[in-house]
């Protein structure tokens, strides 16, 4: 060894003089991670050798795998064999499996929604059933994941399940019959107040751009559209050539609408939009909210930055990474972010820096103003900030702490029960009435909302106590709690809309499916009520898009 | 393009070295089947690429040893906390720790404030005699100055062979003083038996700080010591904040009380072939004299060999807390390029075939044995014990909690740098165990310290500020801030107080650093001794004959919780 390093020493400066301008870095990489590598397969020798209990070996491995990754960002990661699968279904929106969503319940995973025309919604499983068993295994106390990967695969095979359901004392059995499933990733489109044209995105998996222009063609062949809303909420993106298709839709053909820029310069690459559009001119408006992320903003900041419609809703994410996939040996895969892309006021949205793997934010200070072709001000640094930014922050927090609970879903399940059919999606209305026994159930199963400060009190509190102050803050602390819990009556009932829409679509989507569900929602959509009134006043929709004079 | 077949020949290096690996592993593998093996490689494979991979073509730059690291400390911290990687500058302090010595000048360094400064000074070495004290900044080593450098490689700077020299330059604060000295290396051991003495007529006292080398033969040089005494009765054996060490000088320990041939502990490794006995070897000293082991809850590993047989032997009472409850075996094992990994290749049980490990490690987190799954044992009187939770006390002597002062005195380093003030002020000072503050003094440290005291934020209000923050945010502060006003005069007031009501907390910690700026580890112990309530304890209870032979026939935890 020790002769080695000495002539690797030698080479090192020869190369240094000969080579100076580039790469030295990468070739003391080379020797580093050679170096490195000896270590570490040495030490896992050992441990698969010597540890005292029995170690799975290749657990050990993707852990230390994992850690190493997820120091650089949380979209690095090793994708083992045996998921290889799953994740390219994300892709396609396509798997072999029996249709239905799953969610982890209280106890146990649950069904949470059925896909219409499915094999677990033909066999007339429900929203709610408890899995129990699958293939003669017990199942009880798996995670979402591994019962995710047990459902899946080949189609045409045969999957045994038993389910538990409200009301029946026994488990209930049933086989069915794997299909392809293909997700659609736009799940709704149709007409709001007769002329606005509203168009669900929920992935960017394939053939997302095609399936958006063939809803908007479809929908002004048959009406009157004067504005299209364009919804990606909860879109947490997919792939960077179907969000150049999506703009493509609004955009005219050449447009740059994203480059990519990684390492290696001569890779860098600019992407424009192909083909004709299908309107580049109708008013447009898109949704987003803090899940809308990477394709998703990517559609959305091209259009703020082009002018070209007007986005509302939430700050969106901010993921402006890239990630491409490099096959392993075995089936296995490792996704590594390789480039940053710019929108086209070249502007790169990251929110978060990642160092040793902990995400700072990016300062607002340290954000750096940049244009729309039209010369308004925009920023970089922290996802697409709303040109009308309607805030739900207090709304998300409490209705996280009703979802943890399941709360939500509870509610729809006993409406259910007592409601055999109801209305048609399309008029299918929650009352005053439902909402406030909705606000009684909750006060029946205890919950009360605390407010964050009222949690904070919580924790001072504890360390008074822990640090004996306690007894001389007992008086402060009292006053305290008491002014803070009057400060928040009232508070559940101050977002009541936007409960009723929750509640909405969790009941609808038990009788009518996803499409129903959508469809239900937007007699309480807030953001859509909000951006359908936009698109019909012509003053107010130009008015947004018109730069601020700037002295 | 010189460097290319160098890089080849580094990779094919590191192929064949995977395949030496493989046969060489085979050989060993007992127990495991061919599917296991092909995992190992292709996992291993597998992780090789991806590590390639991301270095070659991540975004950003990559730093690989910096990846590395993570990724073994992840796969090592997923076993258990005592299983982990050194690298080759982490080795030296790792060597220092365990080995108790180690070729240098005596100094243990510290970072305080981006500063290098001596955190302890070993007695009789070159640092000592030449001067240098506790607090003293270092500046340079051999001329050269430190920068960002990591504390583990500016100590690895200052060690060297015994015999050869190295440079300083210092900085004693309190006096601005700057000095250039020139000092030989020598070997240095740190004591493990810093202290031993008769506490009154009858009652000898021994204190083991970690089981490096020799500390069976210096426990039994010390008990040697101590027999000269004419009305030498009884002795404490003190394992109080004792981590462990070497396995092999517990053994030594108990055989000072133990007879030959009796089984101390033995160790249960993966494959069965690998398992061994520890029986004593040696004549013993003294099988009869009745004996004390003080211990609390740092007390681990080593500790708890000695602790645990000689109370399933039924040969000694433990006084104190519950112990660590550590009954894991570590190795070391070279693994290249100067580095080593320690790991965990087996339990250790104690003679009554209990297993003192208090934690389950699942994927490398701690879950502790519930009381239900804790097994009975008896020791060899037929006295109940059990495994899974270290070793319970046959006497329980409660541990006193810090006060937030003292937890913000010792983060500050206030009493540690008010220690090296006073040393400054004072060329001596009374005999260790005589030593004691005057009340003027304690107001001086109280002047001292109080203004950062008061600066200091403590949990209680760090929460208060948060709390603020967020009532801003939410629009209730204009309501409470009258409130919040109160609340923080009323900490303040707590805080000025505290220096009143942790008076003699505060003392004896202070009182503890000064003399071991004047009399070093030793005199801290007799400083110690004066006021020490466990020792207290202990005395009383072997001055009460017939409740220590009455406590050596009762079951150690009468009942226990099983649900």
């Amino acid at each position: 060894m020790n002769v080695f390093k000495s002539i690797y020493k030698k080479s090192i400066i020869g190369f240094v003089i000969i080579l100076g301008l580039f790469g030295l870095s990468t070739q003391l990489n080379d020797f580093e991670i050679a170096k490195n590598l000896e270590i570490f397969s040495n030490i896992y020798r050992e441990l698969n050798t010597f540890y005292v209990d029995e170690v799975d070996p290749e657990y050990l491995m993707e852990t230390g795998a994992n850690a190493m990754l997820n120091s650089l960002d949380p979209y690095t990661t090793y994708i083992p064999e045996n998921e290889v699968a799953q994740f390219r279904s994300t892709i396609t929106g396509k798997y072999g499996g029996v249709g239905a969503s799953i969610m982890q319940g209280k106890e146990h995973v649950i069904i949470s929604l059925p896909y219409l025309g499915g094999p677990a919604q033909v066999a007339g499983l429900q929203v709610g059933d408890e899995m129990i068993e699958i293939d003669g295994e017990n199942v009880e106390g798996n995670s979402v994941r591994q019962i995710s990967n047990k459902m899946r695969g080949v189609p045409n095979s045969d999957v045994d399940i038993k389910i538990k359901r409200y009301g029946f004392d026994k488990p209930l059995a049933f086989t069915l019959t794997r299909k392809e499933i293909k997700v659609t990733n736009t799940p709704y489109h149709g007409m709001i107040q007769n002329d606005i044209a509203y168009i669900v995105l929920s992935s960017f998996s394939e053939n997302a751009g095609k399936n958006v222009a063939d809803a908007l063609s479809e929908l002004k062949k048959n009406n009157t559209v004067k504005g299209v809303v364009l919804d990606l909420r909860g879109n947490t993106g997919g792939l960077l050539t179907e969000a150049v298709n999506v703009a493509n839709v609004f955009l005219d053909k050449g447009a740059m609408i994203v480059q990519i820029k990684g390492r290696d310069k001569e890779r860098h690459q600019v992407f424009r939009a192909l083909n004709q559009p299908v309107d580049n001119a109708i008013p447009l408006c898109i949704l987003i909210d803090k899940t809308s992320a990477s394709a998703s903003e990517i559609v959305a900041g091209a259009v703020q930055d082009l002018d070209r419609g007007v986005i509302l809703g939430q700050r969106s994410f901010g993921k402006g990474l890239v990630q491409n996939t490099r096959d392993l040996s075995f089936g296995a895969k490792v996704k590594l972010t390789t480039a940053r892309y710019y929108i086209p006021s070249g502007r790169c949205i990251q929110a978060l820096k990642y160092k040793n793997g902990k995400p700072s934010q990016i300062a607002d200070s340290l954000q750096s103003p940049f244009q729309t072709i039209g010369g308004r001000a925009v920023y970089d640094g922290g996802g697409i900030k709303p040109d009308v930014s309607v805030d739900n922050l207090v709304f998300l927090k409490i209705l996280n702490e009703l979802n943890q609970e399941m709360f939500l879903f509870d509610f729809a399940a006993a409406y259910k029960l007592k409601h055999k059919t109801i209305a048609p999606a399309a008029d299918f209305q929650l009352s005053d009435k439902d909402f406030d026994d909705f606000l009684k159930f909750l006060n029946d199963e205890g919950y009360a909302y605390k407010t964050e400060t009222e949690e904070l009190l919580g924790a001072l509190e504890e360390m008074a106590d822990k640090e004996s102050f306690i007894d001389e803050l007992s008086n402060e602390l009292k006053e305290i709690k008491t002014v803070l819990a009057k400060s928040r009556t009232g508070e559940l009932e101050k977002h009541k809309n936007r409960f009723l829409f929750v509640l909405q679509r969790f009941i609808v989507s038990h009788y009518y499916y996803k499409k129903g569900s959508i469809q239900a929602g937007i007699h309480f959509d807030t953001e859509l009520i909000k951006a359908s009134g936009i698109l019909s006043d012509n003053d107010a929709y130009s008015s947004i898009l018109k730069p601020v004079n700037q002295n | 393009m010189i460097i290319l077949p160098q890089y080849f020949f580094m990779k094919k290096l590191f192929r064949s070295k995977l395949l030496l690996l493989v046969i060489v592993f085979s050989a060993f593998a007992i127990a495991t089947d061919s599917g296991r093996f092909l995992k190992i490689s292709q996992s291993l494979e597998n992780f090789a690429d991806t590590y390639r991979i991301i270095n070659h073509h991540y975004v950003d730059e990559t730093d690989p040893n910096q990846l590395m690291r993570i990724a073994i400390d992840s796969m090592l911290g997923h076993l258990d906390p005592y299983t982990n990687y050194y690298s080759e500058a982490q080795m030296v302090q790792v060597k220092m720790g365990v080995k108790g010595g180690w070729d240098g000048i005596g100094v243990e360094l510290m970072k305080d404030d981006g500063k290098v400064v001596i955190r302890e000074l070993i007695e009789g070495t070159p640092a000592e005699k030449k001067g240098l004290r506790v607090g003293d900044i270092l500046l340079k080593i051999d001329g050269t100055s430190f920068n960002n450098k990591k504390i583990e490689e500016i100590s690895k700077s200052l060690q060297g062979k015994a015999g050869t020299k190295v440079t300083i330059e210092v900085l004693r604060p309190s006096s601005d003083k700057l000095k250039t000295l020139t000092l030989e290396r020598v070997t240095v051991t740190k004591k493990n038996v810093p202290y031993f003495g008769m506490l009154n007529e009858e009652t000898g006292y021994i204190i083991l700080t970690t089981f490096s080398p020799q500390a069976g033969a210096n426990v039994q040089k010390a008990f040697e010591e101590l027999q000269k005494n004419k009305n030498f009765k009884h002795v404490i054996l003190d394992l109080r904040d004792n981590g462990g060490g070497y396995l092999i000088e517990a053994v030594n320990i108990c055989n000072i009380f133990l007879e030959k041939g009796i089984e101390i502990v033995y160790t249960k490794n993966k494959i069965p072939e690998w398992d061994r006995s520890f029986k004593t070897i040696n004549a013993s000293v003294d099988t009869k004299i009745p004996v004390i082991v003080l211990m609390n809850g740092h007390s681990a590993s080593a500790s708890e060999i000695v602790a645990g047989a000689l109370q399933d032997v039924d040969r000694a009472l433990l006084l104190g807390n519950n112990s660590f409850g550590k009954g894991l075996v570590q190795n070391t094992k070279d693994i290249g390029y100067s580095s080593k990994v320690k790991l965990t290749t087996a339990k250790y049980y104690i003679p009554s075939g209990r297993c003192v490990q208090a934690l389950n490690y699942k994927n490398g987190i701690p879950v502790k044995v519930p009381d239900s799954l804790r097994k009975e044992f008896k020791t060899l009187k037929g006295r109940k014990v059990f495994d899974g939770n270290g070793l319970e006390p046959d006497l329980l002597v409660e541990d006193v909690k810090e006060s937030p002062l003292l937890v913000a005195l010792k983060k500050e380093h206030l009493i540690f740098d008010f220690a090296n003030m006073y040393r400054e002020k004072h060329d001596s000072i009374p005999e260790a165990k005589e030593f004691e503050l005057s009340d003027s003094e304690f107001d001086e440290f109280v002047l001292f310290a109080k203004e950062k005291w008061y600066e200091y934020k403590t949990n209680s209000e760090r929460a208060l500020l948060k709390l603020e923050e967020q009532a801003k945010s939410e629009g209730t502060y204009s309501q409470l801030s009258s409130v919040f006003d109160e609340t923080r005069e009323n900490i303040t007031k707590h805080k000025q107080s505290a220096f009143k009501n942790n008076y003699s907390e505060i003392k004896q910690n202070l009182e503890q650093e000064i003399v071991g700026r004047f009399y070093f580890m030793k005199g801290q112990v007799e400083n110690r001794l004066a006021d020490d309530f466990f020792v207290k304890q202990a005395i009383d209870l072997f001055a009460d004959e017939e409740e220590y032979n009455q406590l050596l026939k009762t079951d150690i935890l009468k009942e226990i919780k099983k649900d």
